[in-house]
């Protein structure tokens, strides 16, 4: 029997991904789970400490504040992106003369960078310079907008800035799930005599079942993985009132020498998205298939 | 020069799922196979072990009387015309002719000249600056038989070739393709659903269901002797009609007892079978098989069997009607001259007994 | 539709619009202005006196925690860990997602769905590992680090591209090559890369955004003088020696933000295109 190259060729093409994978993403997670069930502190210490570092987590006041952040960010995040996009998505769905023109710009944000996005709403929501003074130029001198410095809404900056960038993106998203509707269903309807925001809120809504779930997972995803975006426009701060887990997670690892804790609360990041992860698609194959 | 033959060929994917259980086929240089049968038959899976494109899990594959089951397509010596056609769509005409014949280092005059011929041979001259996505699709199955025959292969492989294109341009290609043959004198196997097509161009008729030849014979052969019932009903349109019966023998002659029902009288159909099968097969239940253009109103001499029967529905297809009726409990179809069966609702039929064929009702197997 | 409903809906777009170009005017205009002009007039007035000088300092000058030379040496980090990076991504993405639909084999289906893992996790649980090995090969604190790591977590999403592209193309393609006589590298560079032009425009312009644009491996992996402009800009904008410079704040995050605006705006549809490919599956 002749060896015939193309048997293997295609198997040998794949295994450097395949090894990549297998060892810089799966074995890199067992890593990090072991190493957050040890001593280790400023360098990895093999000596097992059972869940000592999940009890340290969760008694650290900052990893609450973290999780409340990222809760609360999470929910505004994708809530307001959802429904900015679908809302723009729409309007922009009735034959609406420059429409590509219009959609290129909702959706430049995109491009950018967290970091220098962030850096531009740090400017902008500077109490002394920037909204705050605009809106007192414009004859309300009593105006105050100082969310950025003020502990309790400082999170709430975060939310102004994140959605600002990735609403484009959820329209894009749901448009492109408008313009796949068949265009016959939609007739079909309009001979029964529906109006327009009937066949939206009735028929058209309800087949972007699919976007729905894809746009709710790349915004959770964005909001989980968001760390450029909150260091470039708080920081964490004021004080850690700013604080989501990556940041959490960069501080104990890499600035405070607790590999232990950092590797416990990166562990419990993968956790969350698995379990917001794991049920949307399980839903979303249940429902299709 | 080169025959080929196929013994005991199995495929057995990982899963478990047997696709071909045991093929054997023979034909000789030059002959035309076709594989024809329904979708998932295992036809093309059968055709792409010939190619090469998947791997043989059982038995051997001869071409030229050499052993090719662990060659890889490339060194079959045969070419292969797609369904889809498959032109490579960044390449011009004159290059996807050509790609075949620089992967094997032909020398660019030789080149040259394939092309030209081959253009010559299919009217595609005009053509074979233009990209596949310029082309109709009546071009592109030119272009993509061009590619098979430029490298003038010891056998030539063909899959579907004509299901894409239009009732009228099928026609034509297959007249095309049939001329070529007979020029050419390639050995060829070609895959269809259609059959049609596999009456008229093959030489050998290979019937596939389910992973297994029904019937491996002549068009002449499949259509006046079909084995079982499968081949009766598949090829040949519209169908043979299957008529339940019960054999009976009547002073020394064999007849096909039809029972009557609220529709039809009971009917005896003489049959042409010996004294020893009458004596094998009496009081046995049986399924007559009738052609639709031998339940007619043509009164033919010999052995016919005259019966009226009413018209539930007629279809005038030009030279024909077919009259839809039914016999015996089930519809059967007649092949009538329009005039005579124009504003009646009852028609006077006769049955040509002469080929009348007889299946075992419980084994499908034809018995006469 | 009444007018009145249409003009609304005009209106609301407009205004949308506006709102979402005013941070990128904010920059423009606040970069073209003096210190003194910021402190006196409006946020969003056009500046009265332009001046580069802003642009110039942060280009550099201007200091990025101890080193003052401005983001210049951090531009050409990035762009000498984006191109490699994103080139060598893409071309194995590409050979993977040929591989994994035209060259099928027993199991195949099941490392993809393996491999697609790698969009999903979030890299903090692979930091601390990545950190170690880096360390130990030699490839902390160097460009050549950076590009690794780009590379190997970008390679989830480059194989997820070029499968989806790939998928849709007919098996007939690849057996009639294979029956005149093309092996695999002669299918791949000969009968596809010709027709993958617009699927390699979306992988690099898609790979280019996020390398560039990466903020987390180029803070942790990055040493003082690789890192990229991304941290080298958060520096600049968090090193306050006297009098904070908002201008050249905004001139530093334009400058970071140049290449991949650029990008966006001559090749915006096919980053649209990575944008909602990357979404179908991602």
């Amino acid at each position: 029997m002749t060896m015939q190259p193309d048997r293997w060729l295609p198997k040998l093409v794949l295994s450097p991904t395949l090894a990549a994978s297998l060892l810089f993403v799966y074995g890199f997670i067992l890593i990090t789970v072991a190493l957050s069930f040890t001593e280790s502190r400023l360098l990895p210490n093999w000596e097992w400490a059972g869940v000592e570092r999940y009890v340290e987590l969760f008694d650290s006041e900052r990893w609450w504040t973290s999780a409340i952040n990222i809760a609360i960010f999470g929910t505004l995040f994708i809530a307001l992106s959802m429904a900015i996009g679908l809302l723009i998505a729409i309007l922009l769905d009735q034959k609406i003369r420059g429409e590509g023109f219009l959609r290129a710009i909702y959706l430049y944000p995109m491009a950018l960078s967290f970091i220098v996005s962030g850096t531009a709403w740090k400017w902008i929501l500077n109490p002394g310079l920037g909204l705050e003074k605009l809106v007192q130029s414009w004859g309300f001198p009593n105006f105050t907008f100082d969310w950025l410095v003020n502990p309790d809404m400082a999170i709430y900056t975060v939310v102004i800035a994140g959605v600002w960038q990735s609403a484009g993106f959820a329209m894009a998203l749901f448009l492109a799930g408008l313009r796949g509707v068949d265009s016959e269903i939609i007739k079909a309807a309009q001979v029964d005599g529906a109006s327009t925001p009937t066949i939206y809120r009735r028929i058209i809504i309800p087949t972007l079942r699919p976007v729905f779930f894809s746009v709710t997972l790349i915004l959770a995803h964005i909001a989980i993985k968001s760390f450029d975006l909150v260091m470039a426009l708080t920081g964490g701060g004021p004080g850690t009132a700013t604080d989501v887990p990556a940041i959490f997670m960069y501080q104990f690892s890499f600035s405070r020498g607790q590999l232990g804790l950092g590797a416990a609360s990166a562990v419990m990041m993968l956790m969350t998205v698995i379990a917001i992860m794991v049920p949307l698609m399980y839903a979303e194959t249940k429902s299709s298939g | 020069m080169a025959n080929l033959s196929i013994k005991n060929i199995r495929k057995t994917y990982p899963n478990g799922v047997e696709v071909l259980k045991g093929i054997n086929l023979e034909i000789n240089d030059g002959e035309f196979l076709i594989l024809v049968g329904g979708s998932g038959c295992g036809k093309s899976t059968l055709l792409n072990m010939i190619a090469g494109l998947e791997t043989v899990s059982e038995g051997e594959i001869q071409i030229g009387g050499k052993r090719v089951n662990d060659l890889p397509p490339k060194d079959r010596d045969i070419a292969m015309v797609f369904q889809s056609y498959a032109l490579y769509p960044s390449m011009s005409v004159r290059e996807n002719i050509a790609f075949g014949l620089s992967l094997r280092k032909v020398p660019n005059a030789e080149q040259e000249a394939t092309i030209a011929r081959v253009a010559k041979l299919l009217q595609i001259e005009a053509l074979l600056d233009r990209r596949p996505a310029q082309l109709s699709g009546g071009q592109r199955q030119r272009v993509a038989m061009g590619r098979a025959l430029a490298r003038e292969p010891q056998l030539f492989l063909f899959d579907e070739p004509l299901s894409n294109l239009d009732a009228k341009l099928r026609v034509e290609m297959r007249a095309e393709i049939k001329r070529l043959h007979k020029r050419l004198g390639i050995t060829t196997v070609y895959v269809t659903h259609d059959q049609v097509e596999a009456m008229t161009l093959g030489d050998k008729i290979a019937v596939m269901k389910e992973g297994v030849i029904q019937q491996f014979g002549t068009p002449d052969d499949i259509y006046s002797k079909p084995s079982n019932t499968f081949v009766a009903t598949f090829m040949g349109s519209p169908p043979m009609n299957l008529i339940p019966a019960v054999v009976e023998g009547r002073d020394g002659a064999g007849f096909a007892r039809i029972a009557g029902d609220e529709n039809s009288p009971p009917l005896s159909v003489p049959l042409l079978i010996s004294s020893s099968a009458i004596a094998a097969y009496e009081n046995l239940r049986v399924l007559l098989g009738l052609r639709p253009e031998q339940v007619s109103d043509n009164e033919r001499p010999g052995m016919s069997v005259a019966v009226e029967l009413p018209v539930a529905m007629t279809e005038v297809t030009g030279a024909d009607a077919m009259v839809f009726t039914s016999l015996g409990g089930v519809e059967i179809v007649c092949r009538t001259q329009p005039r005579s069966v124009a504003g009646t609702d009852r028609v006077r039929l006769h049955i040509d007994a002469s080929h009348a064929l007889v299946f075992d009702a419980s084994t499908g197997l034809r018995i006469v | 539709m009444s007018k009145l409903s249409r003009a609304s809906i005009y209106a609301v777009l407009v205004l949308a619009a506006l709102y979402t170009l005013a941070p990128l005017w904010v920059m423009l205009a606040t970069s073209l202005k003096s210190l003194d002009e910021i402190r006196d007039g409006s946020l969003i007035a056009a500046p009265l006196a332009p001046t580069v000088e802003p642009w110039l300092k942060a280009w550099s000058s201007a200091c990025t925690g101890v080193r003052c030379e401005g983001l210049k040496p951090f531009f050409w980090n990035s762009l000498l860990m984006t191109i490699p990076a994103v080139l060598i991504s893409t071309f194995i993405g590409a050979l993977n997602g040929y591989v994994l639909t035209q060259w099928r084999f027993r199991g195949s289906e099941v490392l993809f769905t393996a491999l697609l893992v790698g969009c999903f996790i979030p890299f903090q649980v692979v930091l601390l590992p990545m950190a170690r090995t880096l360390g130990m090969v030699g490839l902390s604190d160097s460009i050549f680090g950076l590009i690794f790591v780009h590379v190997v977590y970008g390679l989830a999403f480059t194989t997820l591209f070029f499968r989806n592209y790939y998928v849709s193309i007919p098996q007939d393609l690849m057996k009639a090559a294979r029956v005149d006589g093309a092996g695999f590298f002669t299918i791949f560079w000969r009968i596809l890369m010709p027709i993958s032009g617009p699927i390699f425009v979306v992988c690099i312009i898609w790979q280019f955004t996020q390398i560039w644009n990466d903020f987390l491996f180029g803070v942790v992996f990055a040493g003082a003088d690789s890192q990229p402009i991304t941290v080298a800009l958060n520096n600049l904008v968090r090193t306050s020696t006297g009098v904070k410079e908002y201008n050249v704040d905004m001139a530093a995050a334009i400058i970071a933000a140049l290449p991949t605006l650029f990008v966006y705006i001559v090749a915006g549809k096919y980053f649209v295109r990575g944008l909602t490919a990357g979404a179908v599956k991602g």
